[in-house]
């Protein structure tokens, strides 16, 4: 799979993508704490839309190498880092700083770099199903391996 | 004993054009979005729009860089937010035509084909023209938010429909008359506009 340094741009056909940096904190990004017995991996990332329309396809956009977040698990936060408020949707031609982040439990073990895999859809005039249109069928597109890094860990001494 | 049997040109030649045809019907066909459309009904600002299931009319535009707002039943906590672009402020007024309806979809529909779908990012503000049950033959008047790209104003029409996903309905799309763009004041206050 082709590798991506982190705030290298991709284009998946739907959205160009800047993957920029992973935190594992006890918080999320916007501030609450992760739930009981967890920490919060976040992703931050830059997203411009590139289609016609507003679009909230975004929770399947990343992949995270991790065996506590299996392939399809939904971000358990989608923040818009601008004022840390919850992430409805992306409008076309804004590209907007985000944070998809994951609860894990407390004791996963994080490779160092971590692998992140920026998924692609395509756009289909006419579906299978109904026979309209939209982006389908979502396949692994460049790999991004992210340096994690922890703010809540204790300063270590010289 | 049979003779052979020989080989037809003009079978092969009548399955090649039926072949043909059939390709050129499945792609000339509108796909189910373009069969599914909503029934458009245009208008100009300042005159009402009228759809099956509610009217509209848009009343003013205004454009901001700031957006003030206060939490929903606690006007204390007053929040901002900035924007990529600009905010997009329509004030209208709207009425159900026969029995009480919402406007459940209003977007901003640019020169260049862009749907640009309402802000969603005014969480827990005071309910915009959109989220208000609208009475048949009382008008209800407020603000309707946007955010779009500065250069994505001009020539932007307003689109409401009562249904995102009901296909074959009324969609009513209203010109904006924004041919020049007003210029984009510092704040819009909608704690006390």
């Amino acid at each position: 799979m082709p590798q991506l340094d982190a705030g290298k741009g991709v284009d998946t056909g739907q959205w160009h993508v800047v993957v920029h940096a992973a935190t594992l904190s006890a918080r999320r990004p916007d501030g609450r704490p992760a739930a009981r017995g967890k920490a919060n991996l976040a992703i931050e990332l830059e997203l411009t839309n590139r289609t016609r329309s507003s679009s909230n396809d975004f929770a399947t956009l990343l992949r995270i190498a991790l065996p506590a977040i299996a392939a399809k698990t939904p971000p358990t936060s989608q923040l818009l880092l601008r004022d840390n408020s919850v992430l409805s949707s992306l409008h076309p031609k804004m590209s907007e700083r985000i944070a998809l982040a994951w609860d894990i439990p407390l004791a996963t073990p994080i490779p160092d770099p971590l692998p992140v895999v920026v998924m692609s859809k395509i756009h289909k005039q006419r579906d299978n199903l109904s026979g309209g249109a939209g982006w389908f069928d979502p396949k692994p597109m460049a790999e991004v391996r992210l340096h994690v890094t922890t703010p809540d860990a204790p300063a270590t001494l010289p | 004993m049979s003779t052979p049997r020989r080989f037809r040109w003009s079978a092969l030649l009548a399955s090649a054009a039926t072949l043909a045809l059939l390709l050129a019907m499945r792609e000339s066909m509108p796909n189910y979005n373009a069969r599914m459309a909503p029934i458009v009904e245009r208008g100009a600002p300042g005159e009402y729009v009228h759809g099956r299931r509610f009217a509209a009319r848009v009343t003013a535009v205004e454009t901001a860089r700031m957006l003030r707002f206060a939490h929903s039943g606690t006007p204390d906590s007053v929040e901002q937010r900035d924007s990529s672009g600009v905010w997009l402020i329509v004030q209208a007024s709207a009425m159900a035509v026969q029995e009480p309806t919402l406007i459940g979809s209003a977007a901003i529909l640019t020169r260049d084909g862009r749907r640009y779908e309402q802000s969603g990012r005014l969480y827990n503000a005071p309910a915009t023209l959109a989220a208000r049950e609208l009475q048949a033959g009382v008008a209800s008047a407020g603000v309707l938010i946007f955010e779009l790209p500065v250069d994505a104003l001009a020539g932007a029409w307003l689109a409401l429909a009562a249904n995102r996903i009901d296909p074959l309905d009324s969609e009513l799309q209203i010109d904006l008359a924004l041919a020049a763009p007003p210029l984009p004041r510092e704040f819009y206050d909608l704690v006390r506009p």
